[in-house]
């Protein structure tokens, strides 16, 4: 396994819920609960999931926003676990936030936005002009671009310079946190290809998080469908769309909006996923997704489901998989 | 007036705004027609002028800084740009009424669902001259929440937003439309802004009720999947005027307009058959559009012919679009 760049041991983020005039702890919200998750050099691994899944918790902890409560981080066969905020780490792993509108300083031109990781990261001065030349060449912007301001750039220009500022510390992984979802699909094209062929160029790795599931299976090389802060199931982008084996992955993949009839033949022809995602402070018994899921039996109700491996790339959390549990029960009818 | 007229007909809408860079000619001859009881989609980009189109129908749009220069928007046989504006108000929020895009901001936190919902009801009977009082008016809100399947609907009239999820609240919104029996509903990008579990539902409920109610949709949203899946009809809207407006399937199987082939073409598709052309350049200024066709600048096909404005053609029956390649002649 030393050949991955990024591994993640049953992280989990656990956070208190306060209340009353003492701000007592009254009880947790397990928005991360035990995640396990690989990522290799160069490649692109998507999370997806609903709003409340847990899958920018997953990113914050890995960028250092938030602190794990219980598990391990190994980056590059090192256990990071206790340095995830620090600034020899903030050097490997950098973040492309949603919204550039807000994640850029607008009293900073584009070049004092490129300069702050410089600086901050102790690069020599002397070489900060031609280090900005050559990053906003890379994301294919003019060099006259370094004294605007963010209100003269769109939006995707302005998501161009975000990412340039994650590249000015030549990261080995960035975490793209729904780059694209505040684009349309004309400038989002135009980013993803941008993302691709850096990606090709610097061979960095992507953790990808979308609730887009149609740019997921384009962009992705693996792709892993988190559900009230656990992976319900992981495979490769082929696995998890032309074979997707979690009831909560069909319900998901059935209810996108697709353009063809070509595509309609691929969406998963199960019944539509009823009701919404629970709240993570209080997560239903057994397999947390049997109060939506269509074959929920007893057993779902008392036993926690563990992942099955379907093959070498692929796994699911359901006990339909478990051919014990599953042929002593017949899917219960709506 | 006949009944196979359309519900609402928008003719030649031609809409400016004044702005410190000097005049903007926002909406360039904006034709659209919602037939009786039939799903209409308006889709294109940021900056397109589907907004505008919407406000302008719905006369939510500020003037100044906008003007509407010239056009018609007939509903149901009357114009609604030359009519007093007693009457139109009259018309506005029970006739035709708006779903909103945003669940979250489009009540109000502080005051209780039911409370809200009655005060619309309120306000209604006093421009329609009805006296209902709150029993009645609660009855009302009640048998609303049910058509949008809420159960629990004496729960629901005492919660605050903040006591209900996305797609409730969401729900309450399309409620709230339904409360005046309208007849046309516009909808402004519903859903977008929750999962995508929820926003299937969002749909598939606004699908049954226009079914049901006998209502007429005018739907206006960016994401062309959703227009696929819930219209009759499509326009295409670019840079202020419709470039393409054709019976759903047909859009979909047979694109006409470059722009419609090029937006088409950067969605992402489930069977990861993605191309990552985009479209280059970007929206033009449009206190400073290009002559003639607005498209041409980013236009792979674009030639002199261009700088002249093409008109409508007809590509099929029922399917038109605003190019030069599809001129009759071009193709004899």
């Amino acid at each position: 396994m030393s050949g991955n760049l990024l591994e993640l041991n049953q992280l989990s983020k656990r956070f208190p819920v306060r209340k009353g005039l003492f701000q007592r702890v009254v009880g947790h919200v397990n928005a991360v609960d035990g995640v396990d998750l690989t990522i290799g050099r160069g490649e692109i691994v998507g999370l997806a999931g609903e709003s409340g899944s847990g899958k920018s918790t997953v990113a914050r902890m890995i960028v250092g926003l938030l602190t794990p409560t219980e598990g391990t981080v190994t980056f590059d066969g090192e256990d990071v676990s206790k340095q995830l905020g620090t600034l020899a780490f903030k050097r490997r792993v950098q973040m492309v936030f949603q919204n550039p509108g807000s994640s850029l300083n607008p009293r900073r031109s584009v070049a004092d936005a490129l300069k702050v990781p410089l600086r901050v990261h102790g690069v020599p001065s002397s070489t900060w002009a031609e280090r900005i030349r050559s990053l906003l060449e890379m994301v294919e912007l003019p060099a006259t671009f370094a004294q605007k301001y963010p209100h003269e750039l769109s939006g995707g220009q302005k998501q161009r310079v975000a990412i340039a500022r994650a590249l000015a510390v030549q990261p080995e992984l960035i975490v793209l946190d729904e780059p694209t979802s505040a684009l349309d699909v004309s400038v989002q094209a135009k980013v993803i290809e941008l993302l691709l062929r850096i990606r090709d160029e610097l061979d960095l790795a992507y953790l990808f998080i979308s609730h887009d599931l149609s740019l997921m299976r384009n962009f992705s090389d693996r792709v892993g469908v988190m559900y009230l802060g656990k992976l319900a199931e992981m495979g490769t982008s082929d696995d998890l769309f032309l074979r997707p084996q979690h009831p909560y992955t069909q319900g998901l993949l059935a209810s996108i909006p697709v353009v063809s009839e070509a595509e309609e033949a691929l969406k998963p022809t199960q019944r539509h996923l009823k009701g919404e995602i629970p709240s993570p402070a209080n997560v239903p018994s057994g397999c947390r997704f049997r109060t939506r899921c269509p074959h929920a039996f007893d057993a779902c109700r008392e036993v926690a489901p563990t992942f099955h491996e379907l093959s070498a790339t692929h796994a699911s959390r359901c006990h339909l998989h478990d051919p014990a549990l599953a042929g002593s029960a017949e899917p219960t009818k709506a | 007036m006949p009944d196979d007229a359309p519900l609402l007909s928008v003719r030649d809408l031609r809409v400016s705004f004044r702005t410190f860079d000097g005049q903007a000619d926002v909406l360039q001859g904006v034709n659209l027609d919602v037939p009786r009881g039939t799903r209409v989609g308006l889709v294109g980009e940021s900056g397109c002028g589907k907004s505008v189109t919407m406000k302008t129908i719905m006369g939510t749009l500020a003037t100044p800084p906008a003007r509407v220069t010239h056009g018609q928007i007939m509903f149901d046989g009357q114009d609604l740009l030359t009519m007093p504006a007693a009457r139109r108000n009259r018309l506005k929020g029970t006739d035709m009424s708006m779903v909103f895009q945003d669940p979250t901001t489009s009540l109000n936190p502080v005051f209780r669902v039911g409370h809200q919902m009655e005060d619309i009801v309120r306000w209604s009977d006093r421009r329609r001259g009805i006296q209902r009082n709150h029993k009645a008016r609660k009855a009302r809100v009640l048998e609303v929440l049910e058509m949008v399947r809420l159960a629990d609907g004496e729960r629901i009239y005492d919660a605050f937003p903040i006591q209900l999820s996305g797609g409730m609240r969401q729900r309450i919104i399309i409620g709230m439309a339904l409360l005046n029996e309208p007849r046309l509903l516009i909808a402004d990008e519903p859903g977008t802004a929750l999962d995508v579990t929820t926003q299937d539902e969002i749909l598939r409920l606004m699908d049954d009720l226009v079914r049901e109610e006998g209502l007429s949709l005018l739907m206006i949203t960016h994401n062309l999947g959703v227009v696929r899946q819930m219209t009759d009809h499509v326009y295409v809207m670019y840079a202020g005027s419709v470039v393409e407006d054709s019976p759903t399937a047909e859009l979909f199987d047979n694109p006409s307009h470059p722009y419609t082939k090029a937006l088409l073409a950067c969605v992402p598709k489930l069977d990861g058959t993605a191309t990552y052309e985009g479209i280059g350049g970007s929206l033009p200024d449009y206190t400073d559009p290009p002559a003639g066709c607005r498209f041409h600048p980013r236009c792979p096909h674009a030639t002199d012919r261009c700088l002249t404005r093409p008109p409508a053609f007809t590509v099929r029956p029922g399917h038109t679009a605003a190019c030069w390649l599809h001129e009759p002649e071009a193709h004899a």
